[in-house]
C-alpha cells in the first residue's frame, strides 16, 4: 500500500464525513444495586429500550429499561456494574436489545449478548434479531406433524416429540435431565436440525464438559451454546433464554428446523425474582413477581411449526425444570407444565434402581407428539404402552412370585423385559429403525423366555446382526417410515434365530456349570 | 429514593403555599419544617430547596439552560442558542454559561434532560468511530 493511496483514501473518508448533530436525551444514575440501576431524567425513554451507561473512566455498559416510574427509570445492567457510580451519565440508544444471528453463531459458545466466550475470535454477523419478539400468530402456524427424533428409545416410543412442540423435562437434581437434552442434540447430527443449548445459571465446569462431549461426537457443528454462568449477573440469566430463541428464530424463518433447550427455567425464574425484588415490584407466591407466568409463556409460545407459506420451518422447545424433592406442585413447575405440550418426568427412585433414563412412564405425557410418530413406530409402540400400563398395576404383586397364576406371571415377565430394553446408556442415541426392531421383539414376546440380565447383550447382538445381514430392513423403515409385511417376516425370522441361539448358549452354560459342580463333588469325595 | 422523596415533598409544599397570604405561608413553612424534624428528614432540605426552584421555574415556563464552551461566547451566539432552545422547548430560556477547556471548540447545550453536543471533541469522536468501522 503506497503512501499516496493511504492519503487519498483518508481524504475520501474525510470528505464523506458528515457530522450530524442530534438532540440527545441523557439521564443520571441515582442508585445502583445488584445488576440494576435507577436513572433520573430520560423522560422520553421507552420500555425495554437499550440504555448506554458511561462510567467515569469512559467505559461503556449497556442496560435495558424495565420500569418506568414517575421520577425515575429502573433498568437492568449487563456486564460489570461495579464500576458504575451515582451521577454517571446515561444515554438513550433508541434501539431494542438485539443479538447477532446467522451461520456465524453456529458452533460457538456465546454470552446472552451474543459476544463469544469460547476464545475462537469475533462473530462476524451483520444480521441482528431483537431479543423480545411477539410469537408467530395462528395464521402463520400449522399443527405439529413431523417427528423430532431424540434417539432415546423410551421417549421416541411412548412420549414422541414433534417438530414445533414444547416438551418439558422435569425432575430432581441428578436425575439425568441435562443428559437427555445432550443425547437429543447428539442425535440431531446429520439430520439438518440446528440446536441451541441455553445454559441459565449453570456451573461453567459443567458447560465445559458438555462442549467437550459435543465436540467429541461432532455435534458441536450444528449447535450454539448460550451461556449465562452461575457467576454472571441475574440480568444475564434473565435474558439468556430470549437471546437463545432469537438465534433460533432466524433459522426458523429460513425454513429450517431448530431445537432450543432451556437448562433450566427454575433458575431463570429465580433470576427474574431477584431483579423484580430489587426493582421493588411487589412479590407474590413464593416471592415471585406477578408476571412470572408470562415471562415463561411468552418465551415458550415462540416455539412453532410454521405453515408452508411461511417457509415451513420449526422451532422445538425443550425447557428443563428442576424440582425440589419431587415436588411438581410447586409454583414454577405447575406454571411450566400448564404452558408446555407435555412433560417428561424423571424420578430419583427409578434412577437409583438402575432404570436410566429414569423416566416415569405413568406421569410423562406428550399431548401432540403422537400425531408426529412414524407408522412403523406407532405400530410397535401401541402394544408397548398397554403392556407397560398393565405391568405397573401388577408390579406390586411381583414379589409373590410363584403364588401367581400363569397369565399374571406372564404379564409381569413381559413388563420387566420391556422395562429392561427401554434402558439406555448416556451419549448413545439409537436410530429409529433399530428402536423399532428391539421394541418389536419385546412386545411380540420373543424375549419372554430369555433371562433379564442377558437382554443388554441380546440387544447388541440384534443390532449387529441387523447391520450385517439385514440392512435393507433398516433402510426401508428409515426411508418409508413403515414396517412392510415382507420386512416384518424377515425381522421375525431374524429375531427368532437369535433367540434360539441365545437359548442354546444359556443351556450349554447351565450344563457346563452343572458338570463343574458334579466334578467338584467327586473331587470332594 | 432520596431524590424521589425530595421531589414529592417539594411538590406538596409548593401546592400548599401557592396563592396564599404572607402570614399563612410562614405558618405552613414552619409546620413543614417541624414535620421534617419529626420525621428526621432534615438532610433532605438542600434537595427540597433545589426542587422548589425547579418547580417554580417549571410553573413560570422558564427552562434553565447550561451552555459549556472552551472560551466565553459572544453575546450574539448566546442569543442564538437561547432562541434555538426556546424554539425547541416552547419556554422562556434562562442561560447559564460555563467554561470547559476539554471541549477543544464549539459548545454543548444542556436543558431539561436533553443535550445538544456541538463541540469539536464530540465531532472528533464521531470521526474516529467512522474511520474505525
Amino acid at each position: 500500500m503506497s503512501y499516496d493511496y493511504l492519503v487519498k483514501s483518508l481524504q475520501k473518508q474525510l470528505e464523506d464525513f458528515k457530522s450530524d448533530v442530534k438532540e440527545e436525551s441523557f439521564g443520571e444514575v441515582i442508585e445502583v444495586g445488584d445488576g440494576i440501576a435507577k436513572v433520573s431524567g430520560l423522560s422520553d425513554v421507552m420500555s425495554s429500550e437499550m440504555l448506554e451507561f458511561e462510567t467515569s473512566d469512559g467505559e461503556k455498559i449497556y442496560g435495558v429499561v424495565l420500569n418506568l416510574e414517575e421520577y425515575s427509570v429502573g433498568a437492568i445492567i449487563f456486564g460489570e456494574y461495579k464500576n458504575l457510580k451515582e451521577g454517571d451519565k446515561v444515554r438513550r440508544t433508541e434501539r431494542i436489545l438485539e443479538v447477532p444471528v446467522g451461520e456465524a453463531v453456529v458452533g460457538r459458545v456465546v454470552n446472552p449478548l451474543g459476544e463469544p466466550v469460547d476464545g475462537k475470535g469475533d462473530i462476524k454477523s451483520n444480521q441482528f434479531y431483537p431479543v423480545e419478539k411477539i410469537a408467530p400468530g395462528v395464521i402463520a402456524r400449522q399443527s405439529v406433524g413431523e417427528p423430532l427424533k431424540t434417539g432415546i428409545k423410551v421417549i421416541d416410543s411412548i412420549i414422541p416429540i414433534g417438530k414445533g412442540q414444547r416438551e418439558l423435562i422435569i425432575g430432581d437434581r441428578q436425575t439425568g435431565k441435562t443428559a437427555l437434552a445432550i443425547d437429543t442434540i447428539i442425535n440431531q447430527k446429520g439430520k439438518d436440525v440446528i440446536c441451541i443449548y441455553v445454559a441459565v445459571g449453570q456451573k461453567e465446569s459443567k458447560i465445559a464438559k458438555i462442549v467437550g462431549k459435543l465436540e467429541e461426537t461432532g455435534a458441536m457443528e450444528h449447535t450454539t451454546i448460550v451461556l449465562a454462568g452461575a457467576s454472571d449477573s441475574a440480568s444475564m440469566a434473565y435474558i439468556a433464554p430470549y437471546a437463545g430463541v432469537a438465534m433460533g428464530e432466524y433459522f426458523m424463518d429460513q425454513g429450517k428446523d431448530v431445537l432450543v433447550i432451556y437448562d433450566d427455567l427454575s433458575k431463570h425464574a429465580v433470576a427474574y425474582r431477584q431483579i423484580s425484588l430489587l426493582l421493588k415490584r411487589p412479590p407474590g407466591r413464593e416471592a415471585y413477581p406477578g408476571d412470572v407466568f408470562y415471562i415463561h409463556s411468552r418465551l415458550l409460545e415462540r416455539a412453532a411449526k410454521m405453515s408452508e407459506k411461511e417457509g415451513g420451518g420449526s422451532l422445538t422447545a425443550l425447557p428443563i425444570i428442576e424440582t425440589q424433592a419431587g415436588d411438581i406442585s410447586a409454583y414454577i413447575p405447575t406454571n411450566v407444565i400448564s404452558i408446555t405440550d407435555g412433560q417428561i418426568f424423571l424420578e430419583t427412585d427409578l434412577f437409583y434402581k438402575g432404570v436410566r433414563p429414569a423416566l416415569n412412564a405413568g406421569l410423562s405425557v406428550s399431548r401432540v407428539g403422537s400425531a408426529a410418530q412414524v407408522k412403523a413406530m406407532k405400530k410397535v409402540a401401541g402394544k408397548l404402552k398397554l403392556d407397560l400400563a398393565q405391568f405397573r398395576e401388577l408390579e406390586a404383586f411381583a414379589q409373590f412370585g410363584s403364588d401367581l397364576d400363569e397369565s399374571t406371571r406372564k404379564q409381569i415377565a413381559r413388563g420387566t423385559r420391556i422395562t429392561e430394553i427401554l434402558k439406555q446408556g448416556q451419549y448413545n442415541p439409537i436410530p429409529q429403525p433399530k428402536q423399532v426392531a428391539i421394541i418389536y421383539a419385546a412386545t411380540n414376546g420373543y424375549l419372554d423366555e430369555l433371562p433379564v440380565e442377558n437382554l443388554d447383550a441380546f440387544e447388541e447382538k440384534l443390532f449387529a446382526k441387523l447391520d450385517n445381514e439385514a440392512k435393507d430392513i433398516l433402510d426401508n423403515i428409515e426411508k418409508t417410515g413403515e414396517l412392510s409385511e415382507s420386512d416384518e417376516e424377515k425381522l421375525k425370522k431374524l429375531i427368532a434365530e437369535l433367540v434360539d441361539m441365545e437359548e442354546k448358549l444359556s443351556d450349554n452354560k447351565e450344563e457346563e456349570s452343572a458338570k463343574k459342580e458334579e466334578d467338584k463333588k467327586e473331587e470332594d469325595k | 429514593m432520596k431524590k424521589d422523596q425530595a421531589k414529592i415533598l417539594a411538590r406538596g409544599v409548593y401546592t400548599a403555599i401557592a396563592e396564599k397570604g404572607k402570614n399563612e405561608v410562614e405558618s405552613i413553612v414552619n409546620n413543614f419544617l417541624a414535620y421534617l424534624k419529626d420525621h428526621r428528614l432534615n438532610f433532605l432540605i438542600p434537595s427540597i430547596l433545589e426542587e422548589l426552584e425547579n418547580i417554580y421555574l417549571d410553573e413560570k415556563g422558564i427552562v434553565k439552560t447550561t451552555v459549556s464552551s472552551k472560551d466565553k461566547l459572544a453575546e450574539k451566539e448566546v442569543k442564538q442558542i437561547s432562541d434555538l432552545v426556546s424554539q425547541k422547548s416552547g419556554k422562556v430560556v434562562q442561560v447559564k454559561e460555563t467554561e470547559d477547556k476539554d471541549l477543544i471548540g464549539g459548545a454543548v447545550i444542556r436543558y431539561e434532560d436533553k443535550v445538544i453536543d456541538l463541540s469539536i471533541k464530540k465531532q472528533l469522536k464521531n470521526l474516529a468511530k467512522q474511520l474505525a468501522s
